[in-house]
């Protein structure tokens, strides 16, 4: 097996595995496009005078297609989705006691398995363009070569990054919808700390509006997160797209790294390293801590001379409940010793 | 001597429970070995180290003369594990599990696959989330001895066979072990299966190997006495350490012995036996002499 990055009998099976979800992804992508075309062609045949409107639609649909006006929709989610699926499903099952048992490196699963699904998306993205290329040609040319190879480029990255985020939460979570759950909140991460950016400000500023600079700010780190999208930023396309490439790279070196060190004991667990417990309920605590805190101020509206008394309520709560969270899984784990 | 498999004082914790606790075992090539135990007793962990897929606490793990780690993937070219548990991949037919495993070993043989298809009568077009438990068993243990394998590790390997089909996987087993060399490990419940072909066996209990070593030294060891005694069981019978057991019904006396038999026979004469033999044990019987010495019983339940 030595010198082969990309042994056939894993390539095989991967490809036996993953095909179905490649296609189903495949759907996913192409399906409001192709179906605002087949509304358009439906509709004129049935009502022609109605063509100018039915148009509009299309249109709009092709005018969307430059990047910065890419809304980033549930497409994104299912690049997240179709990095989680695959791995979690085989663990479930405990197919890597199985797929393990054979003369198989593990860094050569999460290499194909990898290479598969991205190969996947930008196949099916690549595909997508071209379906594009041509409605966009037949209705006129409404946006331009160049925008359309953007959108490509840019989406293409942005699905690369958001589908290595599950891939690697996979690596160590055991449980389908919990994976999805973590992976949602890793990718969404800068998200929550722009909100916390923008709540800081509102609290220290008020009742002045926000400052341009923390709204600058707040968006700019809001971009960072590739379910957030281009559209809340300012920043050069290029910027945005080679985060996102280092977002993918980051989370893939995370993912094989991770999958080497994977202890198949824990196939079937839910973390598959102990230590993600006091991430879990170091969240837990934080979340308990903050709408403790808010309920004891009254709400959402903040008075700054009401910070003590947040901090106060918020950072016992949010002990209490990490600890209270570590004493009932020790207890638990007892009992189920003892038992 | 060479062994091909061999664990030195292996010991496996885990989430601070002793799953496996000093457990020595030698396996000589070409033999058939059988791991018994009660349940959670560490007999599939003992395997899935034996594979290099549970890492091991302390001790050292031997197969085929080399130590298995982490990354042993050139050692499972020649070493394969069967296992009940776990799924088969579901998108696949048995063709493409089959195709699979050509691409993966180097020894693959497709003349011996095309054989043991034809016997197993196994459905080369069906997919594999339609095979029954007992198919995929099968397939599993075709795929395995088409890639002509050293070591051969099974793991509950007759569950949900018929009698029919768990004959000829037996007869498979022995042919294999006897023909090919390979060396074989079973870890099952079904003792009488083991009592049939077995060479050795291991005794696990509580993660501790209880006894090893080969079946019919063992069965040399532990015998069953039974005479014909009008009178009393003489104290020299009680008090030797090597009874086990003493069983009265009616005149019928039947002792268990660990060890010395000589002695028990004589006392047992002296005391007016009519008549006196000594009878080997069955495995299954060998093995309950080996859990009741550990303390391991469950009394029967009366249900009214």
């Amino acid at each position: 097996m030595k010198g082969f990055s990309f042994p056939k009998a894993v390539v095989y099976k991967e490809w036996c595995q993953i095909r179905g979800w490649l296609v189903l992804l495949a759907v996913v992508f192409w399906a409001a496009p192709v179906k605002t075309v087949v509304r358009y062609w439906t509709g004129v045949q049935a009502h022609p005078e109605q063509q100018p409107l039915l148009a509009a639609s299309v249109v709009q649909m092709l005018q969307g297609l430059h990047p910065h006006f890419a809304s980033v929709s549930w497409t994104a989610a299912a690049a997240l989705v179709l990095g989680v699926v695959p791995m979690s499903l085989e663990r479930a099952r405990g197919g890597l006691l199985l797929t393990f048992s054979g003369p198989v490196r593990r860094q050569d699963v999460v290499r194909v398995q990898a290479v598969f699904c991205l190969a996947g998306v930008w196949v099916a993205l690549l595909l997508l363009t071209v379906y594009l290329f041509v409605v966009n040609a037949a209705f006129g040319h409404v946006v331009t070569t160049g925008d359309i190879a953007g959108w490509f480029l840019f989406q293409g990255l942005l699905k690369s990054a958001v589908f290595m985020v599950g891939f690697a939460v996979t690596t160590s979570v055991g449980n389908l919808i919990a994976a999805i759950l973590c992976a949602l909140g890793l990718a969404g991460f800068p998200i929550y700390v722009s909100l916390m950016i923008q709540e800081l400000a509102h609290t220290s500023i008020q009742p002045v509006p926000f400052d341009e600079v923390v709204w600058r700010v707040a968006n700019d780190v809001m971009a960072l997160s590739p379910l957030a999208g281009p559209g809340v930023s300012d920043a050069p396309l290029w910027c945005l797209g080679g985060w996102y490439a280092v977002w993918a790279l980051g989370w893939y070196i995370a993912a094989e790294t991770l999958f080497r060190r994977l202890p198949l004991e824990r196939e079937g667990a839910l973390f598959a390293y102990p230590a993600l417990w006091h991430v879990l309920f170091a969240g837990v605590g934080l979340i308990v801590g903050t709408v403790c805190g808010e309920l004891a101020v009254g709400g959402m509206d903040f008075d700054p001379r009401r910070t003590p008394v947040l901090t106060a309520v918020w950072l016992p709560m949010a002990a209490l409940t990490w600890v209270g969270l570590h004493q009932v899984r020790r207890w638990w784990i007892r009992r189920l010793r003892s038992a | 001597m060479v062994w091909t498999v061999e664990t030195i004082d292996l010991r496996k914790v885990f989430d601070g429970r002793i799953v496996l606790d000093s457990v020595s075992l030698a396996v000589p090539a070409g033999s058939i070995h059988g791991v018994v135990g009660a349940n959670g007793a560490g007999k599939s962990t003992l395997l899935r180290i034996l594979m290099g897929l549970y890492r091991p606490t302390g001790g050292q793990v031997r197969v085929l003369g080399e130590l298995v780690g982490d990354e042993a993937a050139e050692l499972r070219q020649r070493v394969h594990l069967v296992a009940s548990e776990g799924d088969l991949p579901r998108a696949m037919r048995v063709r493409d599990y089959l195709h699979y495993h050509r691409l993966l070993y180097h020894r693959w043989d497709d003349g011996r696959c095309q054989r043991l298809l034809e016997a197993l009568e196994l459905p080369v077009r069906r997919s594999l989330r339609h095979l029954s438990q007992g198919m995929k068993t099968q397939l599993r243990l075709a795929a395995a001895l088409s890639a002509r394998p050293d070591v051969l590790l099974l793991d509950e390997p007759t569950n949900g066979l018929d009698p029919v089909v768990k004959r000829q996987f037996l007869q498979l087993l022995v042919q294999e072990a006897a023909g090919a060399g390979t060396t074989i490990v079973i870890a099952t419940h079904h003792l009488d299966d083991l009592d049939r072909i077995a060479d050795g066996i291991t005794v696990l209990y509580n993660g501790r190997a209880v006894a090893s070593g080969q079946l019919d030294a063992l069965k040399q060891r532990v015998k069953r006495v039974q005479a014909v005694l009008p009178g009393e069981i003489p104290e020299a019978v009680r008090q030797h350490p090597g009874v086990v057991d003493v069983v009265r019904s009616g005149q019928m006396v039947t002792v268990t012995v660990d060890g010395d038999v000589d002695a028990v026979m004589a006392a047992l004469r002296q005391a007016g036996a009519q008549y006196c033999e000594v009878l080997d044990l069955e495995l299954d019987e060998l093995f309950r002499h080996f859990m009741d010495k550990e303390g391991y019983r469950r009394e029967g339940i009366l249900l009214s």
